[in-house]
C-alpha cells in the first residue's frame, strides 16, 4: 500500500475505527460522551478533537454506518445519540483487520529495519 | 441513492446547520458542567471547551460537505456568472441564440414530419408487418397496382405471407335521409380488414362467404358514418339500409379512429364485400387488365421484407411467363418486365414524398450550418475579449480545469436558451407545416405533431450543435497564454477563417433564397398566363347516375339534365365532362396507318375527356378547324373524336387531321374514331409546354361518374340548390356533391403541392437570409469594437468617416460577393435538382437572379454598415484617452 498516497484516509480510517469500536460497545452514545470514552479507555493519550469528531459522525450517518436520533440525555437535555449499524459493524471489522495488519507491518519494521 | 439525498438536502441546509448547531451546545454544555465540576470558574470553564473543541466553523463546513452536494450552488454561481457574461453584449447574444434556435427549430420540423411520414408506426396492428404488392415494369408504364387476377394467383402461391387481401374505392348512394346522400365506400376482400387488424367496435367483420357470388348483401359502417347517420345506434346490427338502391344489412361498425382513407380523396364511410364476381376475378374478362385495388399483404412475423420482396418478385415473373398475351404490347410483342415487389406499406403510401423531405430535409441542413456559424462567431468574438479576463482568474489561482467548468456552464446556459426558444420556434413551425398540409392530407396533418420523440431530439440537437459551436472558442480561451494575454489587449486572430464562413453563408442563403424565388416564379407562371381555357365563373360538382340507369339510357339521363339546367336564368352554359380538363396523359393512341410498335406506342400519351357538345363553349376552349360534338353523336352513329391543336400540327404536320382515324382509350374504352374538330390547346397541369389531348362524345362513350360544368351568367355566382333541385326534377335519387369552383379544382391539382413545397422552401430562405444578415451583422460588429483603439487613431491624424468605413467593409463586402458567386452556382445547381425531380418548375432566368442578388445586397449592405456607423458616432479621442 502506498502510505502518501492514503494518508488523508489513514487518519480518518483511525477516527471512524475509534468511534465505531467506541459505539460497538457502548451502545448508543451522544458524540460528547463518544470523545469523552475514547479518551478515558486511552488514558488521555488520544484525544479526539471535537470539531473533528462531529464532522466524522456526520459523514458516517450519510455512509450508513451509524444511525442517529434525537432524545434526552441523562441530565434531561436534548441531544442527539447515535447507533452502529450492521453496515457499520462489518466496516468496524475491516477498519480493525487493516488496522491490524498495519500495526503488525510497522511493528516488523521497527524491529529489523 | 446517497448522492440523492445529499441533493434533497440542499433545500433544508438551514434545518441541518439549526440541528448541528444545537448538537455542539449541548456537547459544550457537557463539557462546561464537567470543567465546573472540576472546580474551574465559569470563564475557565467555557474557554477550556472552546479550546478543546477546536474551530466551529470547520466543523460545521465538515458537516456541510458530508450532508450536502455542494456541486449545485458551485454550479449555480457559474450559471450567474455566465448569464452575466452574456448580458454583457445583449444584442449580439440574442441575435446569435435567435438564429441558431430558428435553425433548431426549423430541424424540429423537419424531424416531426419524418416522423409523421416514414418513423412512426402507421395506426394498425402490427403495422410493420404490412407491405403493399406493386407492380413495375421495365418498360411500359410506371410503377402501379396489381390486377385482381395477379395478386389471387399470388395470394395462392406465396408462403411467406399470411394474408394478402385488396381494396377499392366506389361513390355509394346511401338511402333515406334528406336528400340522396353520397358515400365514399370501400370494397374490401373478404380479408382486408383482418389483415389491418381491426377489431370491430359491434358486429363483426366479413367472412370469407360475404365477397362471394349470390352472397346477400352486408355492410360494415364506420364510426364517423354510424354516429352521424344512424344517431349511434347499438343496435344497428341486423338493420337494413340502401345502398346503390339495393337492400344491405349491417353487420358491424368499426370502432372509432380507425381509418384507411388512402383509396379515395374522401374519407371512406362504409365497407362493403369486394364481389368475387368472373367480371373482375377471371383473366380473360374485359376489365381483368384494370388496376383498380390497391393490395395490402401481412408478411408472416419472422419473414423480412426483403424475403417477401423477393418471393413477390419470383411469382411475379411466373406470372409474367404464364400470360405472354397480358404482358407483352404492340405489334411487335415487346416483353413489358413485369416485376411484381412487396414494399413497407408505410413506404408505399408515402414514399413519394421522399423527394420533397430530401429537399427540405438539404435546406434545413444548411440553415441550420449558417446558424452555427453565426454562433460560432459570435462565441468566438465574445472569447477573444473574455481572454484577459480569463488570464486574470488564472493569475489568480483558478485551475484550468476550474475555468473549463465555468465556460461549460456558460455552454449550458446557451445551449439551454437555445433548446428552449428551438422548442418555440419549432412549435409554431410545426403548427404551419400542419397547416399547409392538412388541406390535402388530413391523415398526415394528425400524425405530425411535437411528438415525445421530436421534443427529445430537438433538445438534443441544441445541445449538440451549442457545444459544437463552442469547442472551437474554448479551445482558443482555455489555451494556457496569460501573460502574453496580459501583456497585449490586441489577442484577437485574424479574420480571413471567419471570412470564409461569412462567404458560406451568403452562398447558403443565396441558394435557398434563388431556389424559392425559381419555385414561385414556376408557380406562378403555372398559374397565370393564357391556359387555353376560362376558368373563372365555372362551378363544378359530382354526381354518379343512380345505379337503376343502365346502357344507353345514362346518356338519356345526363341530356335530360344538361337541357333542364340550360333553362336556369343564371346559368351561361352547362357541360358534362368525366375530368374536369384533359390536363393528365390518360391513354395511349395508335394512328391508323402509322407505326404501332410498342416504343411508339409509349410515346404517344394524351389527355382524354368524355365530354358533353357544350362542354368547349362552357370552358372557352376554341375551335380551329371542323366541328364540335352535337347530340348527334351517340351510339347510333359512327365513334368520333376531337383533338387539341398541338396534337393536330404534331402528327399531322402541314396537313388537316380531320377524318383521319386513331385508336385510342384504355381498356374496354379503346376504340377506333374519326377526327372531326381541332380545338385550342388546354395548358397541361404541372407543365408548361402543351401536350396531345383527345375528347370523345359523353354519347358514345358511357361512364358512371360525371362531373357538371356551369358558367354563371354574372359573376354573382350560381344557385347550387337551384340546379340541385333541377336534376332532381328529372332523378329526384340522383346524388350530388363535391360542389366547388373549376378554379379551386385545378389549383389542387396543379399550383397546391408546389405551393407548400415553395412555402416551406421559401420560409427556410427568408430565415437563411435573417441569419447570414445577422451573420454579417454580428462580424462587422466584432471588426469594429476590435479595431476600436486603431480606428480612433486614424480618425484623429485625419481619416474621414468614408476611408474608415471602406477599411472595414471592404474585405468583407469582396468576400460577400465570393458568397454571391457562389450562391449563382448553388441556384442553378437546385433549379435542375428540382427540374429533374418535379415537373413544371421554370428554366433558370437571369433577371430572377439579378433580381435575388439585388435584394440580398440591400440587407447585407444596410447589416455591414449599421454597426460601423454606430461605431463611428463614438468620439474617437475620449476612445483614445479610456484606453
Amino acid at each position: 500500500m502506498s502510505i502518501r498516497d492514503n494518508r488523508r484516509d489513514q487518519l480518518q480510517g483511525t477516527l471512524d475505527l475509534l468511534v465505531l469500536r467506541t459505539l460497538s460497545t457502548g451502545g448508543t452514545m451522544h458524540g460528547y460522551s463518544i470523545a469523552d470514552r475514547v479518551e478515558q479507555i486511552s488514558r488521555d493519550v488520544l484525544r479526539i478533537e471535537a470539531g473533528s469528531l462531529y464532522p466524522a459522525l456526520h459523514r458516517m450517518d450519510e455512509a450508513g454506518w451509524v444511525r442517529s436520533e434525537w432524545d434526552v440525555s441523562d441530565n434531561n437535555r436534548r441531544a442527539r445519540f447515535y447507533t452502529i449499524t450492521a453496515a457499520g459493524r462489518r466496516r468496524l471489522a475491516e477498519e480493525e483487520e487493516h488496522w491490524n495488519r498495519l500495526a503488525v507491518a510497522v511493528n516488523r519494521v521497527l524491529r529489523l529495519a | 441513492m446517497r448522492a440523492w439525498r445529499r441533493l434533497r438536502n440542499l433545500w433544508r441546509a438551514e434545518a441541518l446547520e439549526r440541528d448541528f448547531d444545537d448538537e455542539i451546545a449541548f456537547h459544550f454544555e457537557q463539557r462546561i458542567a464537567r470543567n465546573l465540576a472540576a472546580g474551574m470558574t465559569r470563564g475557565d470553564a467555557e474557554l477550556e471547551a472552546r479550546r478543546h473543541f477546536g474551530s466551529v466553523v470547520r466543523a460545521r463546513e465538515g458537516m456541510r460537505q458530508a450532508r450536502i452536494a455542494d456541486w449545485v450552488p458551485a454550479f449555480g454561481r457559474d450559471m450567474h456568472v455566465a448569464l452575466r457574461s452574456l448580458r454583457r453584449q445583449p444584442a449580439l447574444a440574442a441575435l446569435a441564440v435567435l438564429t441558431l434556435s430558428l435553425g433548431v427549430g426549423a430541424v424540429a420540423a423537419v424531424f416531426a414530419l419524418a416522423d409523421a411520414l416514414l418513423l412512426r408506426p402507421l395506426p394498425y396492428a402490427d403495422a410493420d408487418r404490412l407491405v403493399a404488392i406493386v407492380d413495375t415494369f421495365r418498360s411500359g408504364p410506371p410503377r402501379t397496382t396489381p390486377t385482381i387476377p395477379e395478386l389471387l394467383d399470388l395470394r395462392d402461391a406465396v408462403a411467406g405471407f399470411d394474408a394478402v387481401s385488396f381494396v377499392d374505392a366506389r361513390d355509394f348512394q346511401l338511402g333515406g335521409g334528406t336528400e340522396p346522400a353520397r358515400v365514399v365506400g370501400a370494397r374490401s376482400e373478404a380479408s382486408f380488414l383482418r389483415v389491418l387488424g381491426v377489431v370491430p367496435a359491434l358486429g363483426r367483420l366479413f367472412s370469407d362467404n360475404d365477397g362471394a357470388p349470390g352472397a346477400a348483401p352486408v355492410a360494415i359502417l364506420t364510426d364517423g358514418l354510424w354516429r352521424a347517420n344512424f344517431g349511434a345506434d347499438r343496435g344497428i346490427i341486423g338493420r337494413r339500409i340502401t345502398l346503390n338502391g339495393q337492400t344491405t344489412e349491417v353487420v358491424g361498425v368499426l370502432p372509432a379512429g380507425f381509418a384507411f382513407d388512402f383509396i379515395s380523396a374522401d374519407p371512406v364511410s362504409v365497407y362493403v364485400p369486394f364481389p368475387m364476381i368472373p367480371v373482375y376475378t377471371s383473366r380473360a374478362a374485359p376489365f381483368a387488365g384494370v388496376r383498380r385495388v390497391m393490395a395490402v399483404g401481412r408478411i408472416t412475423a419472422g419473414v423480412s421484407y426483403a424475403h417477401a420482396d423477393v418471393e413477390v418478385r419470383t411469382i411475379g415473373e411466373r406470372i409474367a411467363a404464364a400470360h405472354p398475351e397480358v404482358y407483352r404490347q404492340g405489334s411487335d410483342r415487346r416483353d413489358m418486365g413485369l416485376v411484381m415487389r412487396a414494399e413497407r406499406l408505410q413506404d408505399f403510401l408515402f414514399g413519394g414524398s421522399r423527394n420533397t423531405m430530401r429537399l427540405i430535409s438539404v435546406a434545413v441542413a444548411l440553415l441550420l450550418m449558417i446558424a452555427c456559424v453565426n454562433m460560432g462567431q459570435f462565441l468566438l468574438a465574445q472569447a477573444v475579449e473574455r481572454r484577459a479576463e480569463l488570464a486574470v482568474r488564472g493569475a489568480l489561482g483558478a485551475t484550468r480545469g476550474r475555468l473549463t467548468r465555468q465556460l461549460a456552464a456558460e455552454s449550458t446556459v446557451l445551449a439551454a436558451v437555445t433548446a428552449v426558444t428551438g422548442l418555440v420556434q419549432g412549435a409554431l413551425l410545426i403548427r404551419l407545416l400542419q397547416m399547409q398540409v392538412a388541406a390535402r392530407d388530413p391523415f398526415v396533418a394528425t400524425r405530425i405533431d411535437m411528438t415525445a420523440g421530436v421534443f427529445l431530439s430537438t433538445i438534443a440537437l441544441a445541445f449538440a450543435v451549442t457545444l459544437l459551436c463552442n469547442a472551437v472558442p474554448l479551445l482558443f480561451v482555455t489555451r494556457p497564454l496569460p501573460l502574453q494575454a496580459l501583456a497585449t489587449r490586441d489577442v484577437a486572430p485574424r479574420t480571413s477563417g471567419r471570412h470564409v464562413l461569412i462567404a458560406a453563408q451568403v452562398a447558403v442563403a443565396v441558394t435557398l433564397l434563388g431556389m424559392a424565388a425559381l419555385l414561385v416564379h414556376s408557380i406562378t407562371r403555372l398559374e397565370s398566363g393564357d391556359r387555353g381555357y376560362a376558368i373563372d365563373d365555372v362551378m363544378t360538382m359530382r354526381l354518379r347516375v343512380p345505379l337503376r340507369v343502365q346502357g344507353p339510357g345514362v346518356g338519356v339521363m345526363y341530356r335530360q339534365y344538361l337541357e333542364q339546367i340550360r333553362t336556369l336564368p343564371d346559368v351561361n352554359a352547362v357541360a358534362m365532362a368525366d375530368a374536369p380538363l384533359p390536363l393528365w396523359p390518360a391513354t395511349t393512341f395508335a394512328i391508323e396507318g402509322a407505326a404501332a410498335d410498342a416504343a411508339t406506342l409509349s410515346a404517344q400519351q394524351s389527355g382524354y375527356c368524355i365530354v358533353s357538345p357544350d362542354y368547349f363553349r362552357t370552358l372557352g376552349i376554341p375551335l380551329r378547324a371542323g366541328r364540335f360534338f352535337t347530340d348527334r353523336d351517340d351510339t347510333a352513329s359512327p365513334l368520333v373524336a376531337i383533338v387539341s391543336e398541338q396534337m393536330a400540327t404534331t402528327f399531322w404536320p402541314g396537313r388537316s387531321p380531320i377524318g383521319r382515324r386513331i385508336r385510342a382509350g384504355e381498356g374496354p374504352r379503346a376504340a377506333e374514331m374519326t377526327i372531326v374538330g381541332v380545338v385550342g390547346n388546354v395548358r397541361p397541369a404541372l407543365q408548361l409546354e402543351p401536350m396531345p389531348q383527345i375528347y370523345v362524345s359523353y354519347l358514345q362513350q358511357s361512364e358512371p361518374n360525371m362531373m357538371l360544368l356551369i358558367r354563371a351568367r354574372t359573376r354573382t355566382g350560381l344557385p347550387v340548390q337551384a340546379i340541385k333541385r333541377t336534376v332532381w326534377s328529372v332523378a329526384s335519387d340522383q346524388p350530388l356533391f363535391d360542389v366547388r369552383s373549376l378554379a379551386d379544382r385545378v389549383t389542387s391539382m396543379t399550383a397546391e403541392p408546389r405551393r407548400s413545397l415553395a412555402v416551406l422552401l421559401g420560409t427556410s430562405a427568408v430565415l437563411a437570409v435573417l441569419i447570414s444578415g445577422a451573420g454579417l451583422f454580428t462580424l462587422i460588429t466584432y471588426v469594429t469594437v476590435r479595431r476600436r483603439r486603431e480606428i480612433a487613431l486614424r480618425r484623429v491624424i485625419g481619416a474621414d468617416i468614408g476611408d474608415v468605413m471602406r477599411l472595414l467593409t471592404v474585405p468583407t463586402l469582396r468576400w460577400t460577393a465570393v458568397g454571391l458567386l457562389a450562391g449563382f452556382a448553388g441556384t442553378a445547381a437546385g433549379g435542375a435538382i428540382m427540374r429533374s425531380t418535379y415537373a413544371g418548375i421554370a428554366p433558370d432566368d437571369p433577371a430572377l437572379s439579378g433580381l435575388v442578388t439585388a435584394c440580398y445586397l440591400v440587407l447585407a449592405l444596410g447589416a455591414l454598415c449599421a454597426p460601423a456607423v454606430t461605431g463611428l458616432r463614438e468620439d474617437p479621442a475620449a476612445i483614445l484617452r479610456a484606453e
